[in-house]
């Protein structure tokens, strides 16, 4: 391969792995942040419970989601007919479930933290419900982009889900972390390593742009 | 014209942890239009009365009526939009000073071309003009304090209920809240009810004081505050106090009681007056401040209390600084809380 045919597939892998991972948190964004809303300013039987399975969920392993998104996906298994196993979209799903466990309860974790007086401040305001809840989310919105890039960051680095579930197709699921188990696997570490660097960089510029944003927003 | 009362509360009473009443009011109003304090020691349920009255916390017991109409759960929304609270140790939302006086305008979908001039405005009421683009951050414990008052003004409240504003603060400050809640009142003409510990406060500023204690209303004041054993005797009860003054209760109670006695049920009569009995106390005149119509007196005994006399009832009775007199309690003046 040419040193220029090496940097465009780098550029692919990258934009692949970017594109999968951007948006399994983004969907997860969507479920987790309303869900460890609610869980925090909710009181319901069993919500101790239910926040201990979450918190275990956090230790999920790559491996077995990988495991059960493709039972799932597979052709003989409820989702099927999709035909979507090997292909961006299952790793999406994959990588859907990791981040949602962790969203959601370090959602929970910064809302609860949030003054109890903020709810009562709006509200004595004069505003409803629905948007002295959302004063309570602008103000517990550093720990909540917190717990997005934290659940940014535990998709970006999977491996096992991603393998199980994308096939490592070159060109079409082939990942950062794909590669680099494909390249350590052919003994090529220097190449391993070299990824395995793009791919901190990237989580850098990425927590760097959010920093950067949160700190011109406070 | 709706003349009925700003408010009437009628036997209200708020539970905490399923049986313990933190507040139990039978009967209380409160005029349009009027400036009132509420005044008690700490755990009175000042804070939780005023939270009922911003429709922020319902009562679990009782009914609570706004000009005249039961209030509902279904009311607290729209009544909130005319009745805010600023809280003891107010909050500011992160951010600037003019997004929070803001705030009142944007949840009631004001557009925002109209929030600096009606922000600018509530700001140069609490005399804090040109702190519209400072971070709440670097605000001092008063400028924090007078944000969450503008903040509360801006949406032009028809009543503004305060949680002791003056706790805690230097005496230059108390008299700019103080001069503050008077000009509110008289200016814009809201209702304004404050709680505060100190009495003295109470009186000058406000045309009605509500006296709260243990979590009841009493009739007067809450200076004469004590706790004794008391036990059955007769019809009637008996308390013994720690100081050995022996009390006769209107009601029969045993184990400790506390209670209170207001301080305009206490007679007080000359040392050569022949009335003798167990609520007798022989007392001496320490000190006599004219409030209003009223003398203030400090009647130093076994047992220290508080009355309160006409100045022409002192005159008749020749009665100054020093004098010995017979503090007489009615056992019914004696509230038990």
């Amino acid at each position: 391969m040419t040193e220029s045919g090496f940097g465009l597939e780098v550029f692919n892998i990258m934009g692949v792995s970017l594109r999968v991972s951007l948006c399994a948190t983004a969907l997860a964004t969507l479920v987790s942040v309303p869900l460890g809303f609610i869980l925090s300013v909710s009181s319901f039987r069993g919500k101790k419970a239910f926040v201990t399975i979450i918190n275990t969920l956090m230790a999920l392993p790559t491996v077995v989601v990988g495991l059960l998104v493709y039972i799932l996906l597979s052709r003989s298994g409820p989702l099927g007919s999709f035909g979507i196993l090997y292909t961006p979209a299952a790793m999406v799903m994959g990588q859907f479930i990791l981040a949602l466990p962790i969203i959601t309860a370090f959602t929970y974790a910064a809302v609860s933290s949030v003054d109890e007086r903020v709810r009562k401040t709006a509200e004595s305001l004069g505003a409803s419900a629905f948007q002295a809840s959302w004063m309570v989310l602008k103000e517990g919105r550093l720990g909540i982009i917190a717990a997005i890039i934290a659940g940014f960051g535990r998709v970006i680095a999977e491996v096992g889900s991603a393998i199980m579930v994308g096939g490592n197709i070159r060109g079409y699921t082939r990942t950062m972390t794909t590669t680099i188990t494909l390249e350590t696997a052919k003994g090529n570490f220097a190449l391993g390593l070299t990824l395995g660097m793009i791919l901190l960089v990237v989580a850098l510029s990425i927590n760097l742009i959010v920093d950067n944003f949160l700190g011109r927003r406070s | 014209m709706n003349a009925a009362p700003l408010y009437q509360l009628r036997q209200i009473k708020r539970i905490i942890k399923q049986e313990k009443v933190i507040l139990s009011i039978d009967t209380l109003s409160l005029p349009k239009g009027g400036l009132t304090a509420i005044v008690g020691p700490n755990g009175a349920g000042k804070s939780t009365l005023l939270k009922l009255l911003a429709f922020l916390e319902k009562p679990d017991q009782g009914e609570i009526f706004f000009e005249g109409r039961a209030v509902t759960q279904k009311d607290f929304f729209n009544l909130r939009r005319q009745v805010t609270m600023v809280a003891q140790a107010p909050l500011l939302f992160h951010g600037s000073v003019f997004k929070n006086v803001a705030y009142g305008l944007k949840v009631r979908g004001i557009p925002s071309r109209h929030w600096p001039e009606k922000v600018t405005e509530a700001l140069t009421l609490v005399d804090l003009s040109g702190f519209e683009h400072r971070s709440v951050r670097g605000l001092s414990g008063g400028e924090t304090q007078r944000v969450a008052i503008a903040r509360a003004l801006i949406f032009k409240p028809r009543v503004i209920l305060m949680d002791e504003p003056t706790a805690g603060v230097d005496v230059a400050r108390m008299e700019m809240v103080e001069s503050l809640i008077t000009e509110l009142h008289n200016t814009m003409g809201v209702s304004i009810l404050f709680s505060t510990h100190n009495l003295a406060q109470a009186y000058r500023l406000t045309d009605g004081v509500i006296h709260l204690a243990g979590g009841k209303r009493v009739p007067s004041s809450i200076e004469n505050l004590f706790s004794g054993q008391a036990k059955v005797d007769g019809n009637g009860g008996l308390v013994h106090l720690k100081c050995g003054t022996i009390l006769r209760l209107g009601a029969a109670r045993t184990g400790l009681v506390r209670f209170t006695i207001p301080a305009a049920a206490i007679k007080i009569e000359p040392l050569s007056n022949q009335e003798q009995g167990i609520n007798c106390i022989d007392s001496t005149i320490t000190r006599m401040e004219l409030r209003g119509s009223k003398v203030r007196l400090r009647l130093n005994g076994r047992l220290n209390l508080r009355a309160e006399m006409t100045p022409e009832d002192l005159h008749k009775k020749a009665l100054q600084l020093g004098s010995r007199v017979k503090a007489i309690v009615p056992p019914e003046a004696i509230y038990l809380l």
